[in-house]
């Protein structure tokens, strides 16, 4: 059995146990407590009603005190003639009462009765008939004549119209001052009375519904039923004899036909009894619907508290359990450093951490057997074994990508003759020194061109006595290569001091390149190796290319590059022009700058050579200022000698644009020679213009700015779509020559069709250059291209050239 | 208001005692009386006469004026004008006190009839006018006119909602008595049975129960009520403001009724009482008071003086045979107005 299931088992009884334990309890305790607020609300409602009928008994007293002491009304009883009585002060007597009524509707019978009873007057302010006027004999009024009490009060069934009425009467008693002795007895002179009717207690009975079968009912001194509230009257028979017994205020059960009541009984009135009769039936009910709410509450507890037991069990224990299980499942998998998360701060979360800290232990113990196994003790850098599995490695991924790899081979010249002369000791000392200057070198390797190599792109390793290796993933050419070669010989050949002592190392160095030099790692190695050795033969400190191939390229660029610095030096480069002409008129529009490089050593450069080995170097920011004077200069002039329509083009390349102080630089340029910015093109390639970042469009934006027009050039060669020239800073474009070249051919006409309608409907002004033929003329004249350059019309010709022209006459310009 | 009246008052006294001895001088006579029952010009001649001042206490009914006898137990008053049935009564409270005939020599023109027709008129009362009482109507607004108590008591639609009663529940159930054939002074249960029934019947179609107003505004002339029961003078008197008003002493007859003049037995000033009664009872002041009230007048002398027309007018002299069916009330016996009352009590609830 699980341990989830074990604990549950376990925890279930003592949960549910005494939450049980708690509902029955409750339940009991209720029942008990809504049975005795049950008591206590019935004798609640009992004083109530017994101060309601004590209110409006004494107020009828009082009133009747206060009735018969008016004038009239004494006068009335005085009164010792029937005459008098009758035809003098019935009529005002009647009003008298009538008034008191208007004011006392409830008094609804108020009545004069002589000594004798006779009922002599009686106002009554609701149709009720009179069934007697002889009163001699109502219990009302033979309670008087019995009683020592001036006033009865009885409640008691009105004859006239069988409802229950509360009965006020008093006897008068008076002197007649105006004939008899103030002294005298004074005589009965007949009886006043009030009948008030007690609805608001019958409707308060009839509403204090206690249960279905359960209600208020009154009765009389001697048991006799007097009022029975109409959801009862089913019981009317069964109570017959209830009360026939004097009744009792006790509460009590009482056994009837229909079942058991509980009996609470009060007196209000000397013959008026109040009776709650609450049947054992609905005192069920009520405590059925109780049980019902504790059970629910109790169910729901119960779930509520497994519930959470369960959650927090699994949580706190079965959770942090499983997880030390997968831990040490993980670890025998052969899973390095498996760390667990520590849950709590108990005795589980002391385990998990102890199982985390041995994991730790074993991590570090197997990094020092890995170092043994993969690296050099001497160095720390990884031995020959390491070094041939990251090859094979990088390799795979160089293969995979389609990349070259260069792996350089280092040798220290003579360090045999170190050790042998300093001790092994200072040879152990010295190529530590020289692995921590090789892996510093590698590591903050700068160089101006591609390379900058992250730690995870070389692998330095030391393959034994004085021999390094280094693999080079990623570089642009094989030039990278020769520099990082250079650069760590040069460090290898800086003195190490030791103990005082200067020593000088020098390297030779081999490279191989993958995939040319070989395509398994024996092989490539052996091939480094073999240019290591042909650099030593070749006179020590100094790198070789295996391939010869390559050496050559590697000369060949360097030369280059060399050549370029004295051009820029010496001022060799000139400056071409060809003309742009305009398709309507066939002047010239503008004339395109083009630099011209003629070396002494390399013989006429094209520049689509010499341009992107200046870009790589970044030696074109010095040509393009030169081009910049040159043209702006040149402008000048022939502006100056008269044609002041004249406009230049000016290529520009991506590296200038990316410098951000390039728009600065124009137009200090253009200031100098007093040149107009709309007399000036700048031609851009169409990637140094995508590739460009915001700063680029910030930086043509500004000299569109103030009136250098931007002109695309190439269109076509790149990504050749017409959307996203929308969002460049441009007013000219240029079409690809291999566009112009390819008219006639599959869908070319269409095509460049297509682009001069759409770029024109772009604002942009459309160039074609390379135009050779007149078919070509002919139809780029129909497409109405804005602009036309080719050697149809002018081929590049030389400042000194076109200056003669311009001169002549020859040239004719917008 | 009253508190500044009183002050006003006493200023007026602080500053003009003369005047003060003046008003001390006069005589004051106070009675007790119906309104628009005395003609004011000869009030005022009586007052300029005899230096005196008459002061008028006015009722509404007969039951009223036992009231505020009651409430003063007769003080208070000098002279009573009363219904002839009622004299027995208040003699017998004790109200009355009898006639100084010497001092009255113009009772000599007084219809002895008339004199003796009640118990102790002869000693105690004067008569002053006697007349009917009938049914007021507005002959425009009816149909058919109205010649009987039982179509009063039994309306028609036209009728419904438009009948004013007296406010005297006796003048009513005496009337409804005859409405039914019986006499007016009845005192058969079986007939006061039936009157209560016929009384409850109605009850639903009676507009008011008071005494018409004596002006433009009363409701049989604004035609609010459209046949009320009336005094005969009283509808001449209204006939002026409306003369489509036409009284009828219905066929099963009416009430003959007499006012007495009584003078009170704590009068203040029984002299000036007796003064009083003497003046308008010469012949002369008695015609002109006729000729004011529209009623018949007692005074035999004071008949030779009037019009004509007055004595020709049927409904101030009705005719012998349309009398034929009415009478005078006689004092009823106490048990049997007691039953009345609790009859009238019914019918107010």
């Amino acid at each position: 059995m699980k341990l989830k299931a074990k604990l549950s088992l376990l925890l279930l009884p003592l949960v549910t146990v005494p939450l049980l334990a708690v509902g029955v309890a409750a339940y009991m305790q209720l029942t008990d407590i809504s049975k005795q607020r049950g008591q206590q609300q019935i004798h609640t409602l009992f004083d109530m009603y017994d101060s309601q009928i004590d209110n409006i008994t004494r107020t009828a007293q009082s009133n009747l005190h206060l009735f018969s002491d008016y004038p009239l009304i004494k006068q009335y009883f005085l009164a010792d003639s029937e005459e008098e009585r009758y035809l003098v002060l019935y009529l005002p007597v009647q009003r008298q009462l009538y008034t008191i009524q208007k004011n006392y509707p409830e008094y609804y019978e108020l009545r004069l009765l002589q000594p004798d009873g006779f009922e002599d007057l009686r106002m009554i302010n609701r149709p009720l008939p009179n069934h007697s006027e002889m009163e001699l004999g109502s219990s009302a009024f033979n309670e008087l004549l019995v009683s020592d009490n001036d006033i009865s009060t009885r409640v008691d069934r009105n004859p006239d119209n069988n409802e229950l009425a509360l009965y006020v009467t008093k006897r008068i008693t008076m002197i007649n001052d105006a004939i008899e002795d103030p002294g005298a007895t004074p005589k009965l002179r007949g009886y006043f009375g009030i009948t008030a009717d007690i609805d608001f207690l019958l409707r308060q009975l009839e509403e204090s519904i206690l249960g279905n079968n359960s209600g208020m009912l009154l009765t009389d001194d001697r048991g006799v039923l007097r009022y029975l509230p109409t959801h009862l009257e089913g019981l009317n028979d069964d109570l017959k004899g209830l009360f026939a017994e004097k009744s009792d205020t006790a509460d009590r059960l009482v056994q009837l036909a229909s079942g058991i009541f509980q009996l609470s009984s009060r007196q209000l009135q000397n013959n008026l009894w109040v009776h709650a009769l609450v049947a054992e039936q609905d005192l069920r009910d009520a405590s059925r619907s109780l049980n019902r709410t504790i059970a629910w509450i109790t169910i729901v507890a119960l779930a509520a508290s497994l519930t959470l037991i369960l959650l927090a069990l699994n949580l706190q224990v079965i959770r942090p359990i499983t997880r030390l299980r997968k831990g040490i499942l993980d670890l025998s998998d052969g899973n390095e450093l498996v760390q667990i998360p520590i849950q709590s701060r108990d005795e589980l979360g002391d385990l998990a951490q102890e199982f985390n800290r041995m994991g730790r232990a074993l991590q570090q113990s197997n990094e020092q057997i890995r170092n043994m196994a993969y690296n050099d003790y001497l160095t720390e850098l990884p031995n020959r074994f390491h070094f041939h599995k990251t090859l094979s490695q990088a390799m795979d991924v160089a293969h995979r990508k389609n990349r070259q790899l260069g792996l350089i081979f280092i040798d220290l010249d003579n360090f045999k003759n170190i050790n042998d002369t300093l001790g092994h000791q200072t040879g152990d000392r010295l190529l530590k020194d020289i692995a921590h200057r090789l892996q510093n070198n590698l590591r903050g390797i700068d160089v101006s061109g591609p390379v900058n190599l992250t730690p995870q792109e070389h692998n330095l390793a030391r393959l034994g006595g004085d021999e390094f290796t280094v693999v080079i993933q990623r570089f642009s050419s094989v030039i990278d290569l020769s520099k990082v070669a250079t650069r760590l010989i040069a460090a290898i050949e800086r003195p190490f001091i030791h103990q005082g002592t200067e020593h000088f190392v020098s390297a030779s160095v081999g490279i191989a390149v993958f995939p040319s030099d070989g395509d398994t790692p024996e092989e490539l190695i052996k091939h480094a190796d073999m240019a290591m050795y042909e650099a030593k033969k070749l006179g020590k400190g100094r790198f070789e290319f295996f391939s010869t191939k390559i050496s050559k390229q590697v000369l060949e660029r360097t030369h280059l590059e060399r050549r370029l610095r004295v051009a820029l030096e010496n001022n060799t480069f000139k400056l071409h022009y060809q003309t742009i002409l305009d398709n309507k008129t066939q002047n010239i529009a503008l004339m395109e700058a083009l630099i011209r490089w003629d070396d002494a050593e390399l013989g006429s450069v094209a520049p689509s050579y010499f341009i992107p080995v200046a870009e790589e170097t970044g030696l074109i920011n010095a040509i393009g200022s030169w081009v910049l004077n040159e043209a702006c200069g040149q402008l000048r002039d022939w502006q100056d000698q008269g044609n002041n329509g004249l406009k230049v083009a000016i290529n520009v390349s991506g590296k200038q644009l990316e410098k951000p102080e390039f728009a600065d630089q124009v137009l200090a340029t253009l200031k100098r020679y007093d040149v107009q910015p709309e007399s000036i093109h700048l031609e851009l390639t169409e990637s140094a213009v995508i590739q460009g970042e915001t700063e680029v469009i910030a930086t043509l934006s500004k000299l569109r700015k103030i009136g250098v027009q931007i002109a695309l050039d190439d269109f076509g060669t790149g990504y050749s779509s017409l959307s996203y020239l929308r969002n460049l800073p441009i007013d000219v474009l240029k079409i690809d020559r291999r566009f112009i070249q390819g008219l006639g051919q599959q869908n070319n006409n269409i095509i460049l069709s297509a682009i001069i309608t759409m770029a024109q409907a772009m604002n942009l002004q459309v160039i074609a250059e390379g135009v050779e033929t007149q078919g070509q003329f002919a139809f780029l004249q129909k497409e109405h291209c804005n602009m036309l350059q080719g050697y149809l019309f002018h081929r590049p010709e030389s400042t000194e050239k076109i200056s003669a022209k311009l001169t002549s006459g020859e040239l004719h310009f917008n | 208001m009253a508190r500044k009246i009183i002050i006003v008052l006493l200023s007026f006294l602080l500053l003009f005692p003369a005047a003060n001895l003046i008003a001390e001088s006069r005589q004051e006579l106070v009675i007790l009386n119906w309104s628009d029952y005395l003609d004011p010009d000869l009030v005022a001649q009586f007052e300029t006469a005899y230096n005196a001042k008459v002061t008028q206490v006015f009722y509404a009914s007969d039951e009223r004026r036992t009231e505020l006898l009651l409430e003063t137990d007769g003080k208070g008053y000098d002279l009573i004008l009363t219904s002839g049935v009622d004299i027995s009564t208040y003699v017998q409270q004790g109200w009355l006190s009898p006639l100084n005939k010497d001092q009255l020599p113009n009772l000599a023109h007084l219809s002895s009839h008339w004199r003796h027709a009640f118990p102790y008129a002869e000693h105690y009362a004067v008569p002053f006018f006697w007349g009917t009482t009938g049914i007021a109507y507005r002959q425009d607004l009816v149909e058919s006119p109205i010649t009987s108590w039982k179509q009063f008591f039994e309306p028609d639609t036209e009728l419904q909602g438009k009948i004013a009663l007296f406010d005297s529940p006796g003048d009513v159930i005496a009337m409804a008595l005859k409405s039914l054939g019986f006499s007016s002074n009845s005192e058969d249960e079986q007939a006061l049975a039936r009157v209560r029934d016929l009384l409850r019947a109605q009850k639903p179609y009676v507009h008011s129960s008071q005494y018409l107003s004596m002006d433009e505004n009363s409701l049989l002339v604004r035609g609010d009520v459209v046949a009320a029961m009336a005094y005969n003078g009283d509808a001449l008197m209204l006939a002026e403001y409306n003369d489509n008003i036409r009284y009828v002493l219905p066929e099963e007859g009416g009430e003959i009724w007499i006012d007495y003049f009584v003078i009170a037995r704590q009068a203040a000033n029984s002299d000036l009482a007796h003064v009083f009664l003497d003046f308008i009872n010469d012949p002369i002041n008695a015609a002109q008071m006729a000729a004011f009230v529209y009623y018949a007048t007692p005074n035999l002398a004071a008949e030779k003086l009037l019009d004509e027309d007055f004595l020709n007018n049927p409904i101030i002299y009705p005719q012998k045979s349309s009398l034929q069916n009415s009478e005078l009330y006689t004092p009823r016996s106490p048990r049997a107005q007691r039953l009345w009352h609790i009859m009238a009590s019914e019918l107010l609830q």
